[in-house]
């Protein structure tokens, strides 16, 4: 292994190098904006890096950068390329390596167990969801917020849907890779919000692509998000093992959580060190379902019969999406659907940052961040907006249960014109139920 | 990603006031940016043209306009249109200007207690010009704010000479609630506090109780508020008991902010398109003719493709441009020419003073187009702005803003017109 | 001239061998004082690459020196271990080094008394990720990282405690001389103030290392030095956790020392440079970086914070002891010598002692000592290795995240920092100016690490300019020491010395983006000379 290597394998912390102290880092944080508690990126970040590494009392000297959210916004602002945020998410994993994790963080990192858990009881499960006293008792033992964004389970998983429906887990014979994709759903559509899934397997089959969904686990961003490195790379492995012959074969994978599908792209190797062709072919083949649909679109492939949604909805492009690079394609599309005006929420962080709204001692500040955003969203609501749209499912909770204000995914609303525009020809294709 | 008319690559002043212009005369509009800089840094002020002996802003320019090399050399002409649109730009928001090209350069103080030439200021730093008639100079610092030395800067201010400057020089400090033991404590966590109405109630209490008796013009650290600060300003006048001013100190820059921010909001309102955080990794081109730039992206890069590109990447301290070992200058994106001064020393041994290395830039045509040594065209659809230029020491003859703004203004202008032609 | 203070022995000199002797010379009960032409610290011993020989470097070249280190090496771990991070070292061979020198490398080691222990490749490589892997063979050698501002700072300490003083900024500028031609009193000259005082003495050392010549000269003896000139680059971060010698003869970029937050790659070797005017060249920094890439494949591309250069108090050998002379300093011996200029050269009561090595300066100032008691008539035993220094050069050694972990214990954050870069703390500041009240910028900087970062000052240097001011407006500044305005630029002009060579990339950003706080914001091109008077603040 060279230095470049050695530097590309640990490519955030070298990243830092090029920190020129300049402070626009310090101007974005949104959890230094409502809190004294976090020291702010360039302090945690590229500043304590230099105090970091072997030492006699201990690698990791630090303990305020676990206040980092992870929002990644520092990284994209920073003038220099510093990787702030992952610099901060090894840091974190570095800390937990040495003084261990809490049963809380372990336990609500792990989506796959929590969905195995809960689904099966998921009205008993909800009902504690809902009652206070059950979330107070949650507070109090495990330090999860009574008020924290959590959404109820569904009764039934989206997987055990598809396989009820009998629906490919693997290519048939004579697969055109460029017809047919694989559908990345995430903990989130399998277990809490299966009808953004059929919604987006909808709209991908009317537009002539044939879905797969083979066998997959949480991408393992909450792991990551918690520094609990080891079991995230369980999950990406596993994982990995299942989509790479996909991706090796030219499939694309896609996903409708921008988190999962950044961890996908990114995190796996950037954080998890999985820089291996397997990672590669995956990154490389994974894409956002609303990047893809503008992909369509830019190629003349996209159905573009959108019916009129007559109304003005506030979006908010969360920080993940950010992360891709990818511009804002839920804005293209919104832009094709007659009457309907999204409005660029234009704040920075919803503060739910996955699992962080949800702990007991960071839910305040994840209200503090996303309340100016709450408020916008309010405004809509008086305005005549029925809902407001986002990418992800954790912000999307946060938004809906702190502005009271329906929070739905970009997909849904492109389904809805679609279903719409059918109703309209009096045509109505069978929805997905 | 559809194609836009015209990528600007760069979030500096240069870019921001490029692409608010064009998306405001409704060309399609994409913002790509390695990242946020020279806004955060600076003062906030527009520095047109300051060089030695200039009375205005106007004669400033004239005299740089003279000197074969310099941005203005090309552009003297339009200056005056370019501070008009970009401050109609900012008129009625919290950064709009005072101050104009014909206004008597002024000195003003600075957070360490020099004099600097300006005259077209945001509003909140307006009353730094003077005319002084008699008023004292109040420098009200914040306690515990490590970028507030308003002691060093007084006796700073009365040792140097200043004519027509304050009848009197003196320096007060207040404690403001809470940040003794506040663990964080920078320019942007203050404008933060001054954003909340009871915490800034109960901070500018604490500011008025320090004001001595008499007739002051009162400095204050730059940090009242980023969302509310026209009215956290006029609060602050109301309160303090005469005109306020900001003094911006160390980065962030705390008036650049409100300027980002508010630009950026003219640029996306108009329907203009801004991406911060990617670096341009790839460039296609078509001989002279450049396709599309590809920025870096969590995997596959974004293709953006347009008609023109506009290069507002800055300088060495932009990072547009790279210096790297054995003096080897790369312009990052599209590998233009890059213009050194032949002097064989970059720096001068004292740091205060000029370094013949800050001319460098990029040589263009009175199109702004990159040019080779021969003078030719490198690439017919790329123009370039800002701080990116060749053959001004912007810091030294404080014409930094004004380049940017007029070569903003100039090849908006000439492209807003090419596609309404269209 | 007024008459001044009287003590049996004056030192000159404040690097390490200077406060070293001082320390000797109080602890066997002579009175003394020490006077240094400059900061404590700021020659040779302040311009070091910062680390505790094992010994090792120079089995073969040097087996004196070589000796004299692991010997030395295992009394600063025992007296100074607040001013040593036990880093460990290993001695690598890369394909270019001679495989006969790996051969005879670790029995040399056995007979200099060295502990080497091969290190499987495979356990190099899991412990420093970054070194090249076409090295081929390491061993393990007790070295480690050495921080000579400290070790000098307290041996001071030490020094005072038993009723020595230590005066920085009072050059030397004669000597006053009895019939006999022995020293009687040496004139001094305060560099600030001006002001001139002779001091009254039985006996002088001259531990001014590479300048040592010209005090000889002065005092009317004989000695010719052969400064080497010694450069080296400072990274930004570390690339190694232990120190990593090349396994070759000593030669150009083979030594890699991490110290603090940063690591030094050294060291060139010129002969017969004026040790007054050290400037590190282009060639030189290629050399460096060329033979660092040997070590750590890329570090060429890696960002270096700036380039120094320090001058080896170096001997004529020839003159000294009559030994052939070389042309590469390098071959001169590293083992030091005591001059008795009396026997020599009829100087009466004046010592020079010359060559050594930080590591060794406790040794070498014994061993002048020793000379210097017996002809005063005092028996007394040197203490040195027994007596640890006060803290906190005698407290626990030093680790990486030291600062940080301070800093986090204490809530976090950086409200209070001056510096952020190397995470000064107004009150680290405030208490370096309590004790000493005449300090510069770049004084604080030798004791505090100030403006050593990435930034190289220019977030600090005008909050520490404004805390100098304030002292000043409150009368706890020393008369001598700079106004804060004087002060600001001196240390902005030595930071800006020691970015020149190597302003490309990271670091060139940084000087633009500094030259614009300055001069676009603060408009430090138009700052007054001098700070006013105390009437504008209230």
């Amino acid at each position: 292994m060279t230095f470049h290597d050695a530097a590309a394998r640990d490519f955030p912390a070298f990243s830092t190098d090029a920190c020129i102290k300049c402070n626009v880092c310090n101007t974005v944080c949104p959890v230094s904006r409502v809190t004294d508690e976090f020291p702010g990126p360039k302090y945690v970040g590229p500043q304590a890096q230099r105090f970091r590494g072997p030492g006699e009392g201990s690698d990791a000297p630090d303990h305020s950068v676990d206040l980092c959210s992870g929002c990644g916004i520092c990284t994209r602002a920073c003038p220099a390329g510093v990787l702030i945020a992952e610099t901060n998410n090894r840091a974190r994993a570095g800390i937990v390596e040495e003084r261990g994790s809490s049963l809380r963080n372990r336990l609500i990192s792990d989506t796959d167990l929590l969905i195995r858990l809960g689904t099966p009881v998921a009205p008993l499960a909800n009902i504690g969801l809902k009652n206070r006293l059950a979330r107070w008792f949650g507070e109090k033992t495990l330090g999860v917020h009574r008020r924290g964004p959590l959404a109820p389970f569904s009764r039934r998983t989206f997987r055990a849907w598809w396989k009820r429906e009998k629906r490919p887990t693997a290519l048939e014979a004579g697969s055109d890779p460029s017809r047919t994709v694989v559908y990345f759903h995430g903990c989130a559509v399998n277990g809490f919000e299966p009808d953004l899934g059929r919604d987006a397997v909808e709209i991908l089959e009317r537009n002539g692509l044939t879905v797969i969904v083979p066998p997959q686990e949480c991408c393992g961003l909450p792991f990551i998000s918690n520094g609990l490195y080891p079991r995230a790379r369980e999950k990406a492995r596993r994982n990995l093992e299942s989509l790479a012959q996909y991706a090796r074969a030219g499939y694309r994978i896609v996903g409708t959580s921008t988190s999962c599908t950044h961890a996908l792209k990114a995190e796996y190797r950037e954080m998890l060190d999985l820089a291996d062709d397997d990672a590669t072919a995956v990154a490389d083949a994974t894409w956002d379902i609303c990047e893809l649909l503008v992909d369509l679109h830019d190629r003349g492939e996209l159905d573009t019969g959108f019916a009129p949604i007559a109304e003005s909805i506030p979006y908010h492009p969360p920080c993940q999406l950010k992360s891709h690079g990818i511009g804002l394609p839920a804005m293209d599309l919104f832009a094709l659907v007659p009457g309907l005006r999204a409005v660029d929420s234009d704040h920075d962080c919803c503060g739910a940052a996955g699992t962080y709204g949800l702990k007991a001692e960071r839910w305040q500040i994840a209200q503090d961040v996303g309340a100016p955003l709450f408020a916008k969203v309010r405004a809509a609501k008086a305005a005549g907006a029925s809902r407001a749209a986002c990418d992800s499912e954790t912000c999307r909770w946060q938004i809906e249960q702190s502005s009271g204000v329906p929070t739905v995914h970009p997909v849904s609303i492109l389904a809805e014109s679609y279903r719409r525009a059918d109703e309209a020809a009096s045509e109505p294709r069978r929805r997905l139920v | 990603m559809p194609r836009a008319d015209v990528v600007v690559i760069g979030a500096g002043l240069s870019g921001l006031a490029c692409a608010a212009e064009l998306a405001g005369s409704g060309a399609s509009v994409f913002l790509a940016a390695k990242g946020m800089a020279s806004t955060h840094w600076t003062h906030g002020g527009l520095d047109v043209a300051a060089p030695d002996g200039a009375s205005t802003s106007r004669d400033g320019i004239a005299r740089l306009a003279g000197s074969a090399g310099h941005p203005y050399a090309r552009m003297s002409d339009h200056v005056a249109d370019a501070v008009a649109a970009h401050r109609a730009r900012l008129d009625g928001t919290a950064v709009a200007m005072v101050g104009d090209l014909d206004m008597p350069l002024a000195p003003i103080p600075t957070a360490l207690g020099a004099l600097r030439p300006a005259a077209i200021l945001p509003m909140g730093q307006g009353a730094a010009v003077g005319p002084w008639e008699g008023q004292g100079l109040l420098l009200l610092g914040i306690g515990h704010f490590r970028d507030s030395w308003v002691d060093y800067a007084a006796r700073n201010l009365t040792a140097g000479a200043w004519p027509g400057g304050p009848a009197e020089i003196r320096a007060v400090t207040a404690d403001l609630p809470g940040l003794d033991a506040r663990n964080n404590l920078n320019a942007r966590t203050l404008a933060v506090l001054f954003d909340d109405p009871a915490w800034r109630a109960r901070a500018l209490a604490a500011m008025a109780a320090v004001v001595p008796p008499g007739a002051w013009r009162i400095g204050v650290p730059a940090v009242l508020g980023l969302e509310a600060h026209a009215e956290i300003h006029a609060h602050a006048q109301e309160v303090l008991g005469g005109a306020v001013f900001e003094m911006p100190s160390l980065p962030p820059s705390v008036p650049g902010v409100r300027l980002f921010d508010e630009l950026r909001r003219r640029i996306t309102a108009a329907g203009g398109r801004i991406q911060v955080g990617f670096d341009v990794v790839e460039v296609e081109r078509d001989g002279r003719r450049v396709r599309a730039i590809h920025t870096e992206a969590a995997s596959r890069t974004l293709r953006l493709a347009a008609d023109t590109f506009v290069l507002a990447t800055g300088g060495i301290a932009g990072e547009g441009i790279r210096a790297h070992r054995g003096r080897r200058l790369e312009e990052r994106v599209f590998g233009l020419p890059v213009t050194a001064p032949n002097d064989s020393e970059w720096f001068s041994d004292d740091p205060m003073q000029p370094h013949p290395i800050e001319s460098l830039g990029i040589d263009v045509d009175d199109h702004l187009r990159p040019i080779d040594p021969t003078g030719q065209p490198v690439l017919e659809n790329v123009r370039v702005i800002g701080s990116s230029l060749a053959g001004m020491r912007y810091l030294e003859q404080r014409c930094g803003d004004g380049v940017a703004i007029t070569s903003a203004h100039v090849v908006a202008r000439s492209l807003a017109a090419r596609s309404a032609a269209a | 001239m007024p008459a001044g203070a009287e003590v049996d022995v004056v030192v000159i000199g404040g690097g390490a061998t200077g406060a070293g002797v001082l320390r000797d010379l109080a602890m066997r009960g002579l009175s003394a004082t020490l006077v240094e032409r400059g900061d404590f610290a700021s020659g040779t011993s302040g311009r070091y690459h910062g680390l505790l020989h094992s010994g090792a470097r120079y089995v073969e070249s040097d087996p004196i020196s070589a000796r004299h280190c692991i010997e030395e090496n295992a009394v600063l771990r025992r007296i100074a271990p607040g001013t040593i991070e036990p880093t460990g070292g290993y001695f690598v061979a890369t394909p270019d080094d001679p495989d006969d020198y790996l051969d005879r490398f670790p029995a040399a080691c056995a007979k200099a008394g060295i502990e080497t222990e091969p290190v499987p490749l495979d356990e190099l490589f899991r412990a420093e990720p970054l070194l090249s892997r076409e090295i081929r063979a390491a061993y393990r050698v007790p070295d480690a990282a050495l921080e000579p501002w400290e070790l000098v700072d307290g041996t001071l300490n030490s020094a005072r405690e038993h009723g020595a003083t230590a005066h920085r900024y009072r050059a030397v500028i004669g000597f006053e001389r009895d019939a006999d031609g022995s020293v009687a009193a040496v004139m001094t000259r305060d560099t600030r103030t001006g002001e001139e005082e002779t001091i009254a003495c039985r006996a002088v050392v001259s531990a001014a290392g590479a300048w040592a010549g010209q005090i000889a000269e002065l005092a009317g003896a004989r000695l010719t030095m052969s400064p080497g000139k010694g450069s080296m680059l400072i990274f930004n971060r570390r690339f190694s956790t232990a120190v990593i010698n090349r396994l070759a003869p000593p030669g150009d970029g083979d030594i890699l020392v991490p110290v603090h937050t940063v690591c030094i790659l050294g060291t060139t070797d010129i002969t017969g440079e004026d040790p007054d005017d050290a400037v590190v060249t282009e060639e030189e920094i290629s050399a460096l970086l060329a033979d660092g890439e040997r070590l750590v494949p890329g570090i060429s591309g890696a960002r270096v914070l700036r380039a120094y250069a320090g001058s080896r108090p170096l001997y004529d050998a020839d003159e000294v002891s009559g030994a052939a002379s070389h042309d590469e300093s390098r071959e001169i011996s590293r083992a030091h010598h005591v001059i008795d200029h009396g026997a020599r050269d009829g100087v009466g009561g004046l010592w020079s002692i010359v060559g050594g090595k930080l590591t060794t300066y406790r040794l070498m100032a014994r061993d002048v000592t020793d000379a210097v008691a017996a002809a005063l008539g005092n028996d007394a035993p040197c203490r040195t290795a027994d007596e640890p220094l006060p803290e906190p050069a005698g407290h626990s050694p030093y680790w990486l995240g030291d600062r940080l972990a301070a800093i986090e214990a204490e809530g976090g954050g950086d409200a209070d920092l001056v510096c952020e870069c190397e995470l000064v703390t107004r009150q680290r500041l405030a208490d370096a100016l309590d004790r000493r009240a005449d300090s510069s910028l770049d004084d604080l900087r030798r004791t505090t690490r100030l403006g050593m970062g990435p930034c190289q000052g220019a977030f600090c240097m005008p909050r520490a300019a404004a805390m100098l001011d304030a002292r000043r407006a409150d009368g706890r500044l020393h008369p001598a020491a700079p106004d804060a305005n004087v002060a600001l630029r001196s240390f902005a002009a030595e930071r800006l010395r020691g970015t020149r060579p190597i302003a490309w990339g990271d670091q060139l950003t940084e000087l633009f983006l500094t030259a614009g706080i300055f001069r676009g914001t603060l408009g430090t091109d138009a700052l007054p000379e001098h700070t006013g008077g105390d009437d504008a603040a209230s």
